[in-house]
């Protein structure tokens, strides 16, 4: 009896050591990967911001905007996939789930948006897509706050 | 124990230094000690560098592998390791000074600096040697050749072999193992350094720490690593030769009756 | 005045040359992450390293002997190799980031990918290497690198809240969101990116390539007390500026153009141009360090010529491991490992390899066999003393709060 439930123990023991993303045991680790997956979107879509603000107001060159909306916009999939892979352990998680791959969702298109306007040098398109991560980073700061 | 600062301690001092040409070309390390029995006495007459001396500082499979290395660099059949006559040496200060001759030896003794340059560097563009004829290199005819290498005679033993030995005393009690060799100081007046005749031991049960050289210099600092290192060494004894028998076939070192 | 403008030239490449792709990219996380509470560690690690630079360049100056001749003298040829095998895979690991470091410097000034750079900028590395004289490479690399003196311009045009910045450096608290083995951990990388090894094996061998003697103590002593500190300043600028733009919008870093951020909202585009040559100059100056100290600390324990003072064909085997060590880090880069990633990793090592340096060093610069009059006397002894402690603290404690905070997370 005790060596069947043994290893799996030993296995949920040792792979949260490895920093692998897990089948959350409970709803509280559960969170903690929503939190996770929430900052790491927040952090994509600031740096995001502020280089759009910096194309803007004419401080930052195309090239080097290009490269950062386009770098955080790259971070997104991988947040989803890693948080979306992982099953919520029980039914009343599942709202939690889709709020968060919602925000993170509406994050990167706004992020796609911005650098589609980047590279056509489209400005208005670019001031468009600013106000839109404006309104997906409220919405992520609002979820974050919410799960404490 | 009285330590006397006329001592000149052969793994500090002379083992693991640089070799240096008289105009600061670098030949390679101090890597082993060539030690024959002159007079009844112990006596470093030759510096062994190469992977043929440092092999024996290991032991075990490392020296295997390290040999093996060196002989697939080797033309000749049988090779034989780069000696240098003590005598060739011209001053032992932070690193060793050879003469003339002893340098050419160990130029040209290098294969593996060799093998590279031709196989390797010489191949990429740009690849400057300047004037002088690099070490190893065939001679042109108005050339001289390097004097032979000392071929290590009968009997002689590498100081690698002391240096890690045995120590019993007269009733076959472990005393712990060499922790280094100590000689009359270099330079006594002689124009060369020639051979250094052996006068003590140096043992102690602790191996790490011993050439860090604070059982020699009293004085040395800082405060913080001396006295902790004191501390660990301080069973390390002195014993003068006379009073010592050396068995090099079983590689033990055993304290005769009247030895501290 | 020749000596002047010697005297000057050799603190300003000093200056430049100070930060490396470790320090940027430490010292840009750390001030988006906990503000100016760990700057404290900057100004210890700063003091550490030019405490053990100068006794290193003293022993290189007076006994003409590199620090890794010295440590197989001294420590013997077994523990000597295992010195040297942990030594050279912390510098390979820095090496390879460095690398890492220039080919993100470039993506972010062409856009091209990174991966296309990697390659060329290691072939870079090595011809210049190669080709260029040594006293060359350390002027233009050092000069050009102040131009990250930009941080420092963007910082005061950026205008903060002064009297808040000053008082979480010198009143340091770990932040709400923080917990404090994170912190303790975060602090030991940022004091690793300030006193590299491979910095102090390079300083020793630099002395002797340029054929240093007991004359040149004083502008050796120049350059130490001088330009590492103000170095250390430009690496306080660059966490004060993530401090200052990146910490309320909540970005964590994770790239090189998110650092240049602040200094493109204060300075613009001009700003950006001059910060893009100095993250090339720091990155790829270093990147020719790290190489260079590979090879002289392999070259220094077999005994082998070494040095770029000679022709090539008199260094065959030295310039071999410079080409095998280039190689290898373009291929470890090429395994599509995260060079920010790889840069964090390597600071935290090279804490881990401190005292293996640092001890030999504090022994030697104690011997009066080499250093005659000039060896440590009490001052330089009682700070080496400390740094010790303090060296091995951090080399103990590396480990078990890199696993307890899953390396920062």
């Amino acid at each position: 009896m005790r060596s069947r439930h043994a290893l799996p123990a030993v296995l949920l023991a040792v792979l949260p050591l490895t920093g692998c993303v897990t089948t959350a045991v409970d709803s509280g680790a559960y969170v903690e990967n929503g939190k996770a997956a929430l900052d790491s979107t927040i952090s994509a879509t600031a740096s995001a911001q502020l280089a759009v603000q910096a194309r803007l107001s004419g401080d930052a060159p195309r090239m080097f905007t290009d490269v950062l909306v386009t770098e955080s916009e790259g971070s997104i999939a991988p947040i989803e996939s890693s948080f979306g892979g992982v099953d919520p352990p029980n039914p009343s998680d599942d709202a939690l789930r889709d709020a968060v791959l919602d925000a993170v969702g509406t994050a990167g298109d706004a992020l796609s948006d911005a650098r589609v306007a980047i590279r056509r040098d489209d400005m208005t398109a670019l001031a468009a897509a600013g106000t839109d991560l404006q309104k997906a980073q409220s919405a992520l700061k609002s979820l974050r706050e919410s799960l404490g | 124990m009285t330590y006397d600062d006329e001592l000149f301690d052969i793994g500090l001092r002379l083992l693991d230094r640089q070799l240096v040409g008289n105009e600061d070309e670098l030949l390679g390390n101090v890597d082993n000690l060539l030690l024959e029995t002159v007079d009844d006495q112990p006596t470093v007459t030759a510096i062994v560098s190469g992977p043929a001396g440092l092999g024996p500082r290991f032991g075990g499979r490392v020296d295997g592998w390290m040999r093996a290395i060196w002989r697939r660099l080797r033309p000749e059949a049988d090779p034989t390791p780069i000696v240098i006559a003590m005598a060739h040496v011209e001053r032992i200060e932070a690193a060793v000074t050879l003469d003339d001759a002893a340098q050419q030896l160990v130029a040209d003794g290098g294969q593996l600096e060799r093998w590279l340059r031709h196989y390797l560097i010489a191949r990429i563009p740009g690849a400057t040697g300047g004037p002088d004829r690099l070490a190893g290199e065939p001679l042109g005819p108005k050339g001289r050749a390097s004097p032979p290498s000392t071929p290590i005679p009968r009997g002689a033993h590498l100081v690698s072999d002391l240096i890690g030995a045995q120590v019993c005393d007269s009733t076959g009690n472990d005393l712990g193992v060499v922790l280094d060799v100590c000689s009359a100081p270099p330079h006594h007046g002689r124009h060369r350094v020639g051979p250094l005749p052996l006068t003590h031991l140096l043992y102690g049960r602790r191996r790490l720490g011993a050439e860090l050289g604070y059982v020699a210099q009293r004085q040395q600092g800082p405060w913080l690593v001396a006295a902790p290192l004191r501390a660990w060494q301080r069973a390390d004894r002195l014993v003068p030769l006379e009073d010592v028998t050396l068995n090099w076939n079983r590689r033990t070192v055993t304290l005769g009756p009247d030895a501290a | 005045m020749k000596k002047a403008f010697a005297l000057m030239l050799g603190v300003l490449t000093a200056i430049g040359g100070f930060v490396d792709i470790g320090d940027l990219v430490t010292n840009g996380l750390v001030g988006a992450r906990f503000g100016m509470s760990l700057a404290w560690v900057v100004v210890v690690g700063v003091v550490g390293i030019c405490v053990f630079a100068e006794m290193s360049g003293r022993v290189a100056a007076v006994s003409g002997r590199a620090t890794f001749d010295l440590i197989r003298e001294r420590l013997g040829p077994r523990v000597g190799v295992a010195n040297l095998v942990a030594s050279m895979l912390v510098t390979f690991l820095t090496f390879a980031a460095e690398i890492g470091g220039v080919a993100l410097a470039l993506q972010l000034a062409t856009s091209v990918n990174r991966y296309l750079w990697i390659p060329v900028v290691g072939a870079a590395v090595w011809l210049v290497l190669w080709r260029v004289k040594f006293a060359t490479v350390e002027n233009a690399f050092g000069l050009a690198g102040l131009a990250l003196i930009v941080f420092a311009v963007a910082v005061w045009k950026l205008s903060p809240d002064w009297s808040a910045l000053w008082s979480d450096a010198l009143r340091p608290s770990v932040p709400e969101e923080e917990s404090l083995p994170v912190y303790w951990y975060y602090a030991i990388a940022l004091f690793g990116a300030a006193m590299t090894p491979y910095e102090v094996f390079f300083f020793s061998s630099g002395g002797v390539e340029e054929r240093w003697s007991a004359k040149n103590l004083a502008t050796m002593r120049a350059n130490v007390f001088v330009g590492f500190p103000l170095g250390g300043l430009l690496s306080l600028a660059i966490a004060a500026a993530a401090t200052i733009v990146l910490m309320p919008a909540k970005v964590e870093v994770d790239s090189l153009g998110q650092i240049a951020l602040p200094v493109v909202q204060a300075t613009g585009k001009i700003g950006l141009a001059f910060l893009l040559v100095g993250f090339f100059a720091a990155t790829f100056g270093a990147a020719c360090e790290t190489s260079l100290s590979i090879g002289y600390s392999v070259a220094q324990y077999f005994g082998w010529q070494w040095g770029k003072f000679v022709e090539p064909l008199r260094a065959a085997r030295f310039h071999t491991v410079l080409l095998l060590a280039t190689v290898g880090a373009i291929a470890l880069l090429l395994t599509t490992v995260d060079p920010i990633m790889l840069t964090e990793y390597s600071v935290v090592f090279s804490a881990i390899a401190l005292p293996l340096t640092y001890l030999p060093i504090l022994i030697v610069a104690n011997d009066r066999t080499y250093l005659g009059d000039h060896a440590n006397g009490r001052v330089a002894n009682a700070l080496g003393s400390v740094y010790l402690v303090v060296v091995l603290a951090a080399s103990v404690a590396a480990i078990p709060l890199m696993l307890f905070t899953k390396a920062g997370q």
